[in-house]
């Protein structure tokens, strides 16, 4: 058999790679987005959409449908090439970010050496894409959505990263295949030895999971895409393709940083127990990866969208510090040996950081009692 | 994934220092299979001295570029950011042109970096990573310059910006 | 190290560079900016220092020039657009290029080609950088904790 050249070698691998990551993608946001409406309709006493297809669930081909025929819009004195280029950048980004995360044995698109500095780096320029949205536009209600966009963003990308470092520390180092070979063992060869199973762990979780949400823009955080507040925030003067293209933006954004929990925290791509590694590596993977999204949209059924300075508080004077109390837990597990010692010490200093700003924090004392001028 | 490139062998000249490595064609790997390849580099021998061309500029079978059309780069990148700072009259693209000298300068350092002898610790690179940190801290602090400026004169045209007098 | 990537990344660069340096639309300018930060981090790549170019992506594409296009934002009374061209930058500019040109071409040391090198880890920095480098780290720690304080103080609205 003639051997093809070494760079066409290359190139078609990495073809390969990338397509079957975008067709996996893409499939998955097609289908978590009608989920999703699904999930939420049954939350709230109600059927989903289930008029297209078995239970409803050939949904995103009308909706592709619908977006694609739709007419694009764009406003008369808007930048064009800004405005053309913001939905562009997002979804690249998006699509990016992707490439790093181990979705099984042996499959990681791109293991590069600082695999978790290139998510972040990269997830970084979201920012500015954002931005290019709001400023293209031409139009106040969009400036104004993607400034306060950006300020959540940026504000919680401190706690997202902080929350990152311990499980960084602990591994030693950026590449996320080395950080799920190190929770590979299992004690007494059922209990796993996820990072999320110790005290820095699962507040590490907890603060990167929050911070993933708010990346996302979803509810309680989705301030910049409030519809009863600001239109559609940066998007609003965005119609059809683009639009649809900023969704699936937001969509796999959700599923970078879900991945990303997964890797750093959840075990990757191991089995819960030791006895059913027999299953393929990517089920596992996908399996915590739906249970994550599902979280999520569970989220966005219950609770309510907070304030833009309730958003703010909670990232710079909880999180932050929160974040760095991982960080130092995290050292006391490793240094008094990473057993149950170190478990319980960690516990310890965690728990006096917690109470510590619960009580600087208190805001019960700030808000009289409710005065009604008519209601009496 | 990384191009599987011939290279081509250093000549050593007269009275210069090589290490032993750098004429050994040793591909430039990533450190996951650091440990396989640095086997193969270090545990061979160096090629016999007369498959080595002794010509001023070998024949370059991939065309690598050399350590000048770097730096000429980088000069071009410098004097487009001298360009930037010297003919703008906004204060902000002034301070883009420094950023831009700032990275040229960083280049720089890599090319250099890359291109020497290697060195115990990474000193190219570590000099361009506190640079980065620097140059950030200054473009905040000149930013925040601008915007105080900006609404105390109501103008960011450096030519109007010319009383010591507040 | 291919020569064609690093045609077409120099090449692009320069470009970006260029069309930050003299459009006249400031945003355009400023976005502009970003790309050439981008194309240079490419160099990086292309050069081995995969660390400090995925460093120089998130600082200054993630923070530096998101503050660049705030700063714009806060700063404009007519919109958009820069008044005044010196046009004597650019002979300035055109001789320092040919300076250093006649002075890189002379030099012959530099005619070299890269030599095999170990990949640098990120390992090996963080090392560098705890054991060597420890001192630079907590004055550039203080610098930056400096700045911060200082770009915030320039910047507060005075409380009426």
């Amino acid at each position: 058999m003639a051997h093809a050249p070494g760079w066409l070698v290359q190139i078609v691998s990495s073809l390969i790679n990338i397509f079957a990551l975008l067709a996996v993608f893409l499939t998955l946001f097609a289908l978590i987005s009608v989920l999703e409406r699904k999930i939420l309709a049954r939350m709230q006493n109600r059927y989903g959409p289930n008029r297209v297809g078995p239970f409803g669930l050939f949904q995103p081909i009308a909706d592709g449908i619908k977006m694609l025929i739709k007419e694009d819009i764009v406003p008369a004195r808007a930048d064009k090439l800004v405005h053309f280029l913001a939905p562009v950048l997002i979804a690249a980004v998006a699509i990016l970010t992707l490439g790093v995360i181990p979705y099984g044995r042996n499959m990681t698109p791109f293991a590069i050496d600082g695999g978790i500095l290139f998510f972040f780096a990269v997830g970084s320029a979201t920012e500015l894409a954002v931005f290019m949205a709001g400023w293209g536009s031409n139009n106040k209600f969009s400036m104004l959505g993607a400034m306060r966009a950006i300020a959540q963003m940026f504000s919680y990308e401190l706690p997202l990263i902080i929350a990152v470092l311990p499980v960084v520390m602990v591994v030693g180092s950026l590449m996320p295949d080395r950080i799920v070979a190190a929770q590979a063992q299992y004690t007494f060869g059922l209990v796993p030895r996820w990072f999320v199973f110790t005290p820095w762990g699962a507040a590490a979780f907890i603060l990167f999971f929050v911070s993933g949400l708010v990346e996302s823009n979803r509810t309680p955080f989705d301030v910049p895409e409030g519809e009863s507040e600001i239109v559609a925030g940066h998007m609003t003067e965005y119609s059809g393709f683009k639009y649809a293209t900023f969704f699936m933006a937001e969509y796999l954004g959700m599923f970078a940083i879900s991945g990303l929990g997964v890797t750093l925290f959840l075990g990757g791509w191991h089995a819960p127990a030791g006895a059913l590694e027999f299953l393929p590596s990517y089920v596992w993977f996908f399996a915590k990866l739906s249970a994550l999204l599902f979280v999520y949209i569970w989220v966005r059924g219950t609770l309510p969208r907070t304030r833009i300075d309730q958003i703010m508080n909670l990232a710079w004077k909880f999180m932050l510090p929160m974040a760095f109390a991982c960080v130092i837990a995290a050292a006391v597990w490793h240094y008094a040996g990473r057993g149950l010692r170190g478990w319980l010490w960690s516990l310890v200093v965690i728990a006096i950081v917690y109470t510590l700003l619960s009580i600087l924090l208190d805001t019960r004392r700030k808000f009289a009692p409710r005065v009604y001028r008519f209601a009496e | 994934m990384r191009n599987s490139n011939l290279g081509s062998i250093r000549v050593t000249r007269v009275g210069e220092r090589v290490l032993a490595v750098a004429g050994f064609p040793c591909d430039f790997l990533p450190p996951s299979t650091d440990e396989i390849q640095r086997k193969a580099c270090f545990g061979a021998t160096p090629k016999p001295a007369r498959e080595v061309r002794a010509l001023p500029n070998p024949v370059r079978h991939a065309m690598t570029p050399t350590l000048q059309v770097f730096l000429i780069v980088s000069a071009a990148l410098f004097s487009i950011g001298l360009l930037a700072a010297l003919s703008r009259r906004h204060a902000i693209f002034i301070l883009i042109g420094i950023e831009l000298m700032l990275a040229a300068a960083n280049l720089n350092f890599i090319a250099f970096w890359r291109f020497a002898p290697q060195s115990k610790q990474p000193i190219g690179v570590m000099i361009a990573i506190f640079s980065i940190a620097i140059s950030a801290a200054e473009a905040a602090v000149g930013l925040a310059m601008v915007i105080a400026v900006y609404r105390h004169y109501r103008t960011t045209n450096v030519d109007q910006l010319d009383q010591l007098k507040g | 190290m291919n020569s064609a990537a690093f045609v077409v990344i120099a090449i692009f660069t320069l470009a970006a560079a260029l069309a930050a340096a003299t459009l006249r639309k400031l945003m355009h300018a400023a976005l502009s900016f970003a790309v050439a930060f981008v194309g240079l981090a490419s160099f990086f790549f292309l050069l081995g220092a995969e660390f400090v170019g995925l460093a120089l992506v998130f600082i200054y594409i993630g923070a530096v020039a998101v503050l660049i296009v705030f700063t714009i934002l806060l700063t404009r009374r007519d919109v958009g657009k820069d008044r005044g061209f010196n046009w004597s930058g650019i002979v300035i500019a055109l001789a320092m290029f040919g300076a250093l040109t006649w002075s890189i071409l002379k030099t012959q040391s530099l005619a070299i080609v890269a030599p095999h090198i170990r990949a640098l880890t990120v390992k090996q920095i963080g090392a560098a950088l705890m054991t060597t480098y420890v001192w630079p780290l907590q004055c550039v720690g203080l610098l930056l904790t400096a700045a911060l304080i200082g770009a915030l103080v320039l910047v507060m609205e005075e409380k009426r």
